[in-house]
Parts: structure tokens; sequence; C-alpha cells
């Protein structure tokens, strides 16, 4: 022992089974000094928190010795706090027991919630002299932390809507309940303003009460007044108060006394009212007075005050035509007020007003109609002054916007403020803006105008293009587009011309085809009103929507279904403006994946125009850097003067385009998409859109019957339109049980759906619109892929193209009767479903073609689809609608009127029909026996096809004509007729071929790979008809061919053909490299005239790289004479040697049995005499390739060509490699 | 925990089990000086009494060789403990054999008057 360690050595006798001394709970086996130990050891509790966070326990991690009887602990801490949330905490150990000194004794922590008792990663570290114990109670500890102290809320919000409504010239209070949004930033002041020009100033006290008396400007556009919260910190909140003002009108007043029954109204007629007086000759007397009072839109309830008379009823007619009736309640005091709302008004309402504009007016006419009355517009340069007709009363339903230049007055002409007429009073044509925001709740009544408008030239129509709802546009309020952020100066160019021009201002948001309806409607009224044809120029969608119009594809609501609007030859002209008449291009690196129309859209001839004359001004870009007087150019086809239109002043919206694509940057029409969904039932496939849900949510530009399509992805905007997607969840509370993850946060509520809410089948819709002008939208994909409803997977789109594309292409193109486009806008919903058995058994894999014909005429309408049985149930589905899709589209058929035929094969035209029914939503052929398919005396034979191995071969080519032993050639030429086919194995080497003449056949199997293989006697019968083949095993492959020897000469019998010569020196060795692909065995063949002395053979297998260990495990075997005997191994295979071998042909034969089974044999003189045999033990994998050769001693004359010849020793050998299939033993 | 004794050369002394530290008792002797141990030499004469409150006998125990540094040169344990009668027993024993032997030898001087 070295003396540095004798002085202080130690024995130390640790007694930790000796804990219960101490009277602890100790674990058993001591902790050895200096190694952590595993587990931590729990002290007593040092308490509960008592308000703040404080350490209420220590648990000992390690101990380690310092000096004789001094220990260094290492403890974790466990925090607990009973308080406020704290960070950056801090644990300080500040007092410790006697014979305890502190190492570390601050522990850290970032943050302790309130209520939280945590253990830190941070520890402290004690050493205490064991000859004391240790005080835990001793510990004295300060801990500390910031408190967290919640975000300070900015903001404010109105805690209720106003009370009452606000009248014209009367004083209106009401009280405002305002919220901060955070207690501690409390209101601190009020203050409102009304932004209208010249409208009242309000007035409001620190309470919330708003005192205000409206003006004539309130009445006419204020909708909200701006109210500044003053808070206590940070910036004030602004809200905005809405509010209505109305105003009211005396319409007649009267002292009434009526005895009994009776009645009494207005002068002008417009009110009757009937006094049913149940007391006989009790008078109902006093006065009774009629007020309207108007919302700035026009609409008006009236008000008909009444004197007391608990015995009377009132019925208030409207006179002359009594529409609509009601009845009053018999008033219960002197001063009842019973109201009534009217939205339309009916033909005894009917008033005339006449004004006059003048440059940039917008103002609501009606508003302000009354006698003399003058207004000034908001450039302080307009003024309008008109007069009223008959009794002076006027009302106007609309807000009428005037976009015009012009300075010279004219004059317009308001009727019922349901329609709309502008005569101008100077040269100039006028200028109609037609509000075509209609739908089938609204009657489009603007463009039912009864009075003809007088015209020097041709009425143009303008027709903008899409236009973003507000939802993209914060702060809109309107959801049509056009106007002079569209055409500029256009329209006064064309009305300066003496054209009259109607733009049409649609939304965008509804269906296509109902926006053509709409169209066609004008267009027709138009030109009825202007006894001329109409041109019609269009923007972009508004293209689209022109061309579907023309097309005969508008449709209508009325009252009870849809029906199609046509726009009967109306059309003279179609001149559009960079429409994507071929379809949105889709770019997907792109932000918002789309850019614009695709590159042939500026040479695209619309077969449809027929007799209309078609123009596209602009390129598949829209603009492509052209100018808009470029293209307006085009123009020149409505009228000839309209050349040289350089100086036209294109529309804001056009000239951001325009900019953007010059600048530069591409054409990037930020689109989004999104999903929405309709609750439209599967079995409904005609436009509902009574359906407000459907409706608003925009079912219009894809109506996709769900069920129509394959399952695939799209992509969508998931929070472009909060809107759509919050009734995703709505309708989700069941619809959609899978999503992406990826914004799972979004998608929480749908994720979570479980099963439709009726368990009826839906399809859902795809929206895509765009936001033109707006900043692109970050746009995030999902994905739609269950239905759990039925368990099929339904989706919408083939991955990559964006349903505007296939809108678009639709209604433009499906009517040229081209396959190219999908037309999946209107799909039909039609599934073909059933079950191909045979012999009762489920036909599984059978290929089998569904085609649709039409029933009249039995004419083909669609190709042959070829679908392929299920393994498993023999089932097949075939979603037959988008067959239709292509053809049907406009052809005004049903569903009824087509067929579907079901034949078995695949594809063949002329193969038998096996069923034939009607197409229907659903078309169930139910169980379909292809064994029982003979008709005519056609066969039907299936089979299979096996390798050599007799495993099921796919992909083997049949070929089968009628006759025995036809030549291959032959065979390889074949048709598909009842007496040849071609046909194919499937993954499980089966195979069919329907309708064929009995008779003997030649079969001809082909495979990549494989020797082709001819059967030439084949008989097909009613009774065979069940045909199994084998093919043959692949050929061995001479990969590649080895000599080698110190030295070879030509002997003097050479020639070149056997390549006779002497080998001398040292010994040579020539091997063939052969390649299997595992499935066959390996003969080599040789001869041996003489004994041959020192001839080695030798074989060494490259079995399958999945055993390498197979190999240096193998013993080998002798031949000697009479066998193969073990002589050499190298460790990479195996050697033979042959001694004093017999003269004459051998045979060596390897057969890979299965994995791990190799045997061997040597046959001679015949392939029937075995010489020897036996297995080579340890192989353990599939013999894949050989490397087989001969080497023989010095001097012997040998052939070069692998042919071994010798003149001493060794005979001629005939060395050949060969495969072979089958068992060998 | 009790040191009973300790040889000469060597300074023993005895921790108590601490259980606010979790920590077990044990003896420590400190070799002061000469040349300590050789191979196959031993020492004697350490003697530890000590309560066990376990079933059956105390099994071995662990122990430790460190050097000035506490660093653990070998480590082992203790041979099974052979137990040590205790005392009262041990003469009740003697006690009997001794009350035999005396009725023996009292028996040889007069006959018992059993054997009668």
């Amino acid at each position: 022992m070295r003396p540095a360690l004798t002085k202080g050595l130690l024995v130390v006798l640790l007694i930790g089974s000796l804990a219960a001394c101490g009277g602890g709970d100790e674990p058993a086996a001591p902790e050895r000094a200096g190694v952590q130990a595993p587990t931590a050891h729990a002290l007593a509790a040092m308490g509960e928190p008592t308000g703040s966070a404080e350490v209420v326990g220590l648990s000992k991690l390690s101990e380690k010795r310092i000096a004789r009887t001094v220990y260094e602990y290492t403890f974790a801490v466990t925090l607990a706090n009973g308080g406020a949330p704290l960070k950056q905490v801090l644990a300080h150990l500040t007092k410790v027991g006697p014979g305890t000194t502190v190492v570390d004794g601050d522990v850290a922590l970032a943050e302790l919630a309130s209520g939280a008792r945590v253990s830190p990663a941070d520890t402290i570290t004690l050493r205490h002299d064991r000859a004391l114990p240790f005080d835990l109670s001793a510990l004295v500890w300060q801990v500390g932390g910031t408190p967290v102290v919640a975000a300070l809320l900015e903001g404010a919000q109105l805690a209720s809507t106003p009370k009452g409504q606000a009248l014209l010239g009367q004083r209106y209070r009401t009280s405002l309940a305002v919220l901060a949004n955070d207690k501690r930033n409390g209101v601190s002041g009020l203050q409102i303003e009304n932004t209208t020009a010249g409208g009242a100033v309000p007035t409001i006290d620190a309470q919330g009460l708003l005192d205000w008396t409206p003006t004539e400007a309130d009445f006419a556009t204020t909708r909200s007044l701006r109210l500044t919260v003053q808070l206590k910190l940070g910036a004030p909140a602004v809200l905005f108060v809405p509010v209505q003002v109305a105003k009211t009108r005396l319409v007649h007043e009267v002292n009434l006394q009526v005895t009994g029954a009776g009645t009494v109204g207005d002068p002008q007629g417009r009110y009757l009212i009937q006094v049913d007086a149940e007391t006989p000759g009790a008078p109902l007397q006093g006065s009774l007075s009629i007020h309207e009072t108007y919302n700035a839109d026009g609409s008006f309830v009236y008000a008909v005050r009444v004197p007391v008379n608990a015995g009377a009823k009132l019925t208030v007619l409207d006179a002359p035509n009594q529409l609509p009736a009601a009845m009053l309640a018999a008033p219960g005091n002197s001063a009842a007020s019973n109201r009534m709302k009217r939205q339309s008004a009916g033909p005894g309402l009917r008033r005339q007003a006449e004004a006059t504009a003048a440059d940039g007016l917008m103002q609501n006419i009606g508003a302000s109609l009354s006698p003399s009355t003058s207004l000034a517009g908001d450039d302080g340069n307009v003024a309008v002054a008109h007069t009223l007709k008959a009794d002076g009363t006027s009302r106007v339903s609309k807000e009428v916007e005037l976009v015009t230049t012009r300075s010279e007055p004219f004059t317009y002409k308001v009727i019922d403020g349901d329609q709309l007429e502008i005569r101008s009073a100077r040269a100039g044509a006028p200028v109609f803006q037609i509000d075509g925001n209609c739908n089938s709740a609204v009657s489009c009544a603007a463009i039912q105008s009864t009075d003809a408008v007088p015209v020097k030239r041709g009425p143009v129509i303008l027709i903008h293009g899409f236009t973003p709802r507000n939802v993209f546009t914060p702060g809109a309020t309107s959801v049509v587009g056009g106007g002079s952020g569209t055409w500029g100066s256009l329209a006064k160019v064309l009305s300066d011309r003496g054209h009259p021009v109607f733009e049409l201002r649609w939304d965008t948001y509804m269906r296509f085809e109902e926006s053509a309806g709409v169209l066609a409607r004008l267009s027709r009224r138009v030109a009825e009103l202007t006894g001329r044809r109409v041109s019609v120029v269009a923007h972009s969608f508004g293209g689209v929507v022109a061309h579907t119009a023309m097309m005969g594809k508008g449709i209508r609501y009325q009252g009870e279904g849809w029906a199609t609007v046509g726009v009967d030859g109306v059309f003279q002209r179609l001149i559009t403006l960079g429409s994507p008449l071929s379809g949105i291009r889709y770019v997907p690196s792109e932000s918002l994946g789309l850019t614009a129309g695709r590159d042939d859209d500026d040479v695209l001839s619309i077969t449809t125009c027929g007799a209309v004359t078609c123009f596209q001004a602009g390129s598949s870009d829209m603009w492509d850097g052209a100018e808009l007087g470029d293209m307006l150019n085009k123009l020149s086809a409505i009228d000839p003067a309209l050349t040289g239109m350089d100086g036209t002043r294109e529309g804001e919206t056009i000239r951001r385009l325009h900019q953007a694509w010059r600048s530069g940057n591409g054409h990037k029409v930020p689109f989004s998409t999104v999903v929405s969904l309709t609750r439209r039932p599967f079995d409904d496939y005609v436009p509902d859109l009574t359906n407000q849900t459907a409706y608003d949510l925009g079912d219009g530009l894809i109506s996709m019957m769900g069920e129509a399509v394959l399952p695939t992805d799209f992509s969508a905007t998931p929070f472009a339109n909060r809107e759509a997607l919050d009734i995703l969840g709505t309708l989700g509370s069941g619809f959609l049980q899978r999503l992406d993850q990826r914004h799972a946060a979004d998608m929480e509520r749908v994720t979570h759906a479980q099963g439709t809410p009726d368990q009826r089948e839906y399809y859902f819709a795809l929206r895509a619109s765009h936001s033109s002008g707006q900043a692109p939208a970050e746009i995030a994909s999902y994905r739609i892929a269950e239905y759990p409803a039925n368990g099929r997977v339904v989706a919408a789109l083939q991955s990559g193209d964006h349903p505007l594309k296939f809108f678009i292409e639709s209604p433009l193109h499906l009517a040229e009767a081209s396959t190219a486009y999908g037309g999946v806008a209107s799909t039909p919903q039609a599934q073909v479903r059933g079950r191909l058995t045979r012999y009762g058994a489920p036909a599984g894999g059978t290929a089998l073609s569904l085609q649709l014909e039409r029933r009249d005429t039995q004419a083909r309408v669609s190709d042959a689809v070829v679908l392929r049985a299920s393994y498993v149930s023999g089932g097949f589905v075939l979603e037959a609608g988008a067959l239709l899709a292509d053809w049907v589209h406009g052809q005004a058929l049903e569903l009824g009127d087509f067929a579907v035929v079901l034949r078995a094969g695949d594809g063949v035209s002329d193969a038998k029909v096996l069923a034939r029914k009607p197409l229907a939503a659903l078309v169930d052929f139910g169980d379909v026996d292809l064994s029982l398919a003979t008709a005519g005396g056609l066969i039907d034979v299936y089979g299979e096809v096996r390798d050599a191995q007799g495993r099921p071969l796919e992909g083997v080519r049949l070929a089968l004509m009628k006759g025995e032993n036809q030549s291959e050639l032959l065979l390889n030429r074949i048709d598909n007729t009842t007496s040849s086919r071609i046909t194919n194995t499937d993954a499980l080497g089966r195979f069919d071929a329907t309708g064929l003449q009995p008779g003997v056949y030649s079969v001809l199997l082909i495979k990549p790979g494989l020797p082709t293989k001819l059967y030439g006697q084949v008989k097909i019968s009613a009774i065979n008809r069940v045909l199994q083949f084998l093919m043959p095993a692949p050929h061995g492959v001479v990969a590649s061919q080895y000599w080698s020897g110190s030295a070879w000469q030509p002997g003097p019998a050479y020639d070149s053909v056997l390549k006779l010569g002497y080998h001398f020196g040292g010994p040579w060795t020539a091997m063939l490299n052969v390649r299997d692909v595992g499935v066959s065995n390996l003969i080599l063949e040789f001869d041996l005239e003489r004994g041959c002395q020192n001839l080695s053979l030798f074989l060494r297998t490259d079995e399958s790289a999945r055993y390498p260990q197979s190999r240096g495990t193998a013993t080998g075997y002798v031949f000697d004479g009479q066998g193969f005997f073990a002589t050499a191994f190298d460790g990479s295979g195996y050697s033979y040697q042959q001694k004093a071998t017999a003269q004459g042909h051998y045979y060596i034969k390897f057969s890979q049995a299965s994995e791990g089974e190799v045997y061997w044999a040597v046959l001679h003189p015949t392939p029937s005499d075995v010489l020897s045999k036996g297995k080579i033990v340890g192989s353990a994998g599939l013999l894949q390739s050989a490397l087989v050769g001969l080497s023989a001693t010095p001097g012997q004359l040998v052939h070069r060509n692998m042919e071994v010849r010798a003149e001493q020793g060794c005979s001629p050998v005939n060395f050949q490699v060969r495969h072979t299939s089958g068992t060998l033993f | 925990m009790l040191l009973l004794g300790s040889p000469v050369a060597w300074d023993s002394l005895v921790i108590q089990p601490d259980a606010a530290l979790a920590s077990a008792g044990f003896l420590d002797a400190q070799l002061l000086s000469g040349a300590g141990l050789t191979s196959g030499q031993s020492a004697q004469g350490f003697s530890l009494q000590f309560s066990y409150l376990g079933q059956g006998r105390p099994p071995e125990l662990p122990f430790e060789i460190v050097d000035a540094n506490y660093q653990v040169l070998y480590s082992g344990i203790t041979s099974p403990v052979t137990p040590v009668p205790e005392p009262t027993g041990a003469a009740l024993l003697l006690l009997g054999l001794g009350s035999w032997v005396a009725l023996r030898r009292t028996q040889g001087a007069a006959p018992s008057p059993v054997a009668c």
C-alpha cells in the first residue's frame, strides 16, 4: 500500500440497514459516497404556502463526502405559490442550523403560477457535519418574485344598440351604454360627432345620453354617428353608433264622426279605413290622422291615429286596390297608433317626379323630393331642381347614383322608385345604372321599365367584372361594382355619341347563371325599349356572364323553381375586355394561386357566338400592356366613330390592374378560394337558392355535386372568408370529420363534427372569388377527404385545379362538345353500382365497362369507362354524372333520357351487354352473374397465369386467336373480335376475356423478360371456360466471360472456328458469370473425352443480399470419379476439384428448392443417371447468380471459347451453362 | 450505535443515522500510523453494539475503504454476522451444567434414592 494512502486510510462500515436505530425510513441499501442517488429522497414537508410563494419541501438528490464527518448534499426544492402569479422567482436560503453551511442556497425559477407547486431544475447545495443532527426546521427561506400583471386592454364597445328611431326634424334622445374593455382602463369621457356634411350636430353627456335633431342631410346619408370614447389610459376608442333617420309626413287629418259601420279615407284615395262599430249607434268621433314615416331607402310605415271607441273595430284598406289589407285592433286609448310596414308600393301608390341633375350628383332623390326643393351635390357644384306631378308626393325606393360628367342639366323621371328612366335634356343619350343585385327574393323591377327610350344609336350594356364582397373590402357597403370605378369615362363617350348606356351592376356573388339571367332580361328589355339589338361590353368576369347569357344558360327564379332565360337574339355584338374565356390559369406558386386567364383568351373563338359578333379585347393576361384605348378601339365594331379612343379615361379598378401589369409585377389577381357548404340534399341537384344559407355563402361560382367527383384535394383560405368557414363549422355539427390539422385552431369545430344533421347526404359547394386591388391574403390549405355520412370519400376537384377554372370552363366550353374540359360545374348526380359474380361467387378483379347511351336513339354519348370490380366483394361503383357533364349540358335532357350499359371486359366495344338500365341518381345493377352471360353463343373465359414457381404472374399479355397453333407473328397482330382477343393479367395473375366464340384457340403469352409461350391447342367451350397457363422460367443470362491464364497460343490445329491452342505456364481458368432471377435451376454441362487430371470445377453462389452470412458456412462436396469432394474453400464460395474423371458427357445441376435449400447433382452419362447428389449445407439464401468455371493444369490444349481440349490429360470439354425450370430431384 | 472497542492504531468513531438527511449511520475507523494492512493481513478488535429492530438476524453490512480524499478504494460487505449469545442464556446453561455435575458428584458420594 502506498504511504500516501496509508495515513488516511479509513474503513467505513455503513450501517444503512440499521436505520431503524435512528427511527427513519431510509432505504435498506445505503448510497455510496460521491455517487448521485438514483432517486430523490423526499424530506419532511416544510408546510403549505401561507398566501405567497414559499419553499414547502426538499428532496435529497445526492450526497458526497467532503471530510471525515462532513458531507455535501444536493437538494431539489419544492416551491408553492398561494398568492398571485410571479415571474423571475428567487428562493434564497438565509439561515441554517448547527453543523450546516450553505454552498449554494439560491433557486431561480422563471415563473410561478398562482396555486402552482413546482420543483425547479435549479438545486441547492448544503454541507453538514454528521457529528450533529441535521435540523430541517432551522432552515429559513426568503422567496421573492415579480408579480405578473395582465396587460391592460384598450378599447371600448357599445353595450346596447340605440333605442327608438330618429325622425327628421324631431329631437332624438337615447341612452348609450359604453363599456371599456378593461375595468382598469375605464371610460373617462364621451364625444360624439356627425360626419355627414351638413348634418346636425349631436351631443352626448357623461352618462351616455345622446341628444340629436337630424336634418335633411342626415336623412339622406347618415348611417352612423362617430362616438369617441376617452379612456383613462391610452388612446381613445372610436365607435360608430348606428342610427336610422326616418321622415314623417302627414298624409291626411280629418275630424271624424262615424255612426255604425262606415268608411273614411284620404283625399287621394290611398288609404281607405273601414269602421265596423260593434255597438250599434255608438258614434266614432274625433280626429283621424294618417302619417307615413319614410326610411332613406324609400320604404315606409304608416300610422293611423283614431279616436277612442271601445266598441269599434277599424280595418285599413289600401285603396283603390285594397292591397294589402290589414286589421287594426280596436284602439284602447285616445291616441292609439297602429303601424304596419309595407316594403313595396302597389299600383295605387304610383307617383312620378321629375328633376334635373348635373355632373357628379350622387343623391338620394326620393328622400328629398318635395315641390320646389333644390339640392346641392357633395362638390357644391351640382344642382338638382325637380318638380313633382299630381299630388306632389314622391317616393324612391332605391338609392340612385348618377355618374355623369355632363355639365348640362338633363331630365330624369322616377317611377315608383322601382324603375328608373333618365331622359336627357340635351343631345346626349341617357345613362342608366341598373341595379342588377336582384335574386330570387328581389323582383328586379328596375329592369321592367315601361316607357320607351328614344335613341339615335344602338344601346350599349356595360357589365363590370368581379367585385369583392365587403368582407374583402372593409368599409365597403356595396357588393356590386361598376360605375366610374370600372368604366371611367367610357359611359360618357358612348353617351355623347348618342348610345343609350345601360350599366348593369350585378352582384358577383350570385351564381353566374343567375347573373346571366339578369343580363338576359335586361337585354331583352333594353331591346324592347329602344327597338334595337344591343351591344354588350364586358370586363373580365362580366364577359363570362355575357357569354353565359348568350348561350342561353341564364336562369331566373319564378316562385316555384328556376326557368331558363334566353337573350332571344337581341345580342348584336359582344366585346369582352380581358375576360378569362378559357378559364383561369392556376399557378400554385403564386400567393393566391391564380394569376390570369389562359393563353388562348385573346384568340379564342367562341363557337356559340353564332350570328353575334364577338371580340376579345386584351389578351389572356387581361391587359398585356395594351392601353385601354387600344382595346376599346374594338368598339368600332359598335360604332365606326368609336375609333381612336386613346383619350378614354379608364376606371380605377382597371387602372390599377393595368398599372400592376406594366410595373413588371405580373398580373396577380388576388383570388381567394373559400369553401362553403349548402344544405342541399343529395337527391336534389336542381339549383335551389331558396335556401338562403346556400345563397349567402355564394353557391354561385361552383355548384359541385359532391359525390359526382373523385376524391382529391383542393385549397382554400380558412380565414379570407370566415363567414363561410363559420358556416362550415355550424353545419359541421356534423359534416366533415377530418381536416388537415395544420390549422387546427380554425378548424376545431369542424374536425369534431360527427355525422350529418339529418343523416341525409349533402354536397358541398366551392366558391372562388377574387379581391381585385386588395393585398393578397395568405393562403392556407386543408383537405376535405371524408364523408362520414355514408363512409364514402368525396372531395371536389382534381389536385392542382382551381374551382374557378372549372366554373369558367364549364359554361363556355361544354356546348362545344369538347372533352378537353372538365364539366364539373353542373355535373349531374348519378351513381352506378353493382356487384359482379361468377357462379354466385364474387368475381373479384374482373374488368367491366360502363357506357352511357341515349335511350331514344341508343347513340353512345360517352366513352366506355373501364372499371375493375373489387377483389374482395366483386362490387363496383361509378360516379356516372361526370360522363354526362361533357355532353348533356345544354341539351335539355333529363337523367332518365339516358341509359347505362354494362359490359364485361376492359372496354371492348362489341363485348356482350350484361345489363342496361335507365340512368338515375342511383342505378343499382345488383348482382350481375358473369357465368350466365352466354347470350348469342359466346363464351366468357377467365383464368390465371402463373410463373415457373407457381406464383401468380402480373402483366402477362394474352393473345387469343381461334385456330390451332397459330403463328406468333399472327397472334401478335390480332384485334378484338369474337374470335380473337387481347387481354392482360391483373395483380393476382387473373385475366378474363368475354364474348368469344367457342372453339380451339391458340394462346400466346407475352411478358418482357420471360420467354414467350405459345399454347397451340386451347379448347374454349361452355364447359371449358376456366383457363390456366404457366409461363416458362427465364433463361440464364451470361453476364460476362472470364479467361485467365499465364500463356496461351494457338496450337498447330488452330483455326478460326475452334480456336484451338496450347496453354503453357500456370493454371488457366475459364468462367462464366451467370445471372439468374432466383426462380430457375442451374445446369452445367461439359464433355470429357478422356480422363482429365486436376481439372477443377468450382461454383460460387452469390446468394441473396439478405443472407450475407450464408457465405462461408457451407461445406463442399467431393466428386471423385463418382462424385465431388470438398477440396478448397476460400471464404467466398465453394470449390470442387474433379479427379480422374471418366470420359463422356457430364451434367451438374444446382436446384433452388426454396430459400436456404440448394441441391446439387452430377449426372453421367445421361441426364437421368445420377452419379452423386447432395445439398449445400448452410445455404441460407436464394441462388441469385453463380460463377462457374473450369480450370486446368498447364500444358493443356484448350478452346478459347470455353471449350477445353487437352492433348494430354484432359479431354475436350464442351462447356455450357443453361437454366431450366421445374423440380430436378 | 455504540463503539465498544477499537484496535490501538485505529481511531474509530460512530456517526448516528440522521433521518432528516435520510442518511445511514456508520462506524468510521482511521489508521493513525503504521504500515497499514498488507495483503492477507487483517485487523481485529473492532467492536460495535447496535440495536437491530428487524426480523431474524442482521444482514451483512456494507463497508468501504477510502483514501485521504475519501475516494473509495474498495467496497464490500462483511461476513454474515455471528450472533453473540446473550449473557443470561450462557449463564443459565453454565448454571444447568454445574448443577448437573454437582448432582452427579453428590449421587456418587451417596446412593441415589431413585436408584433404589
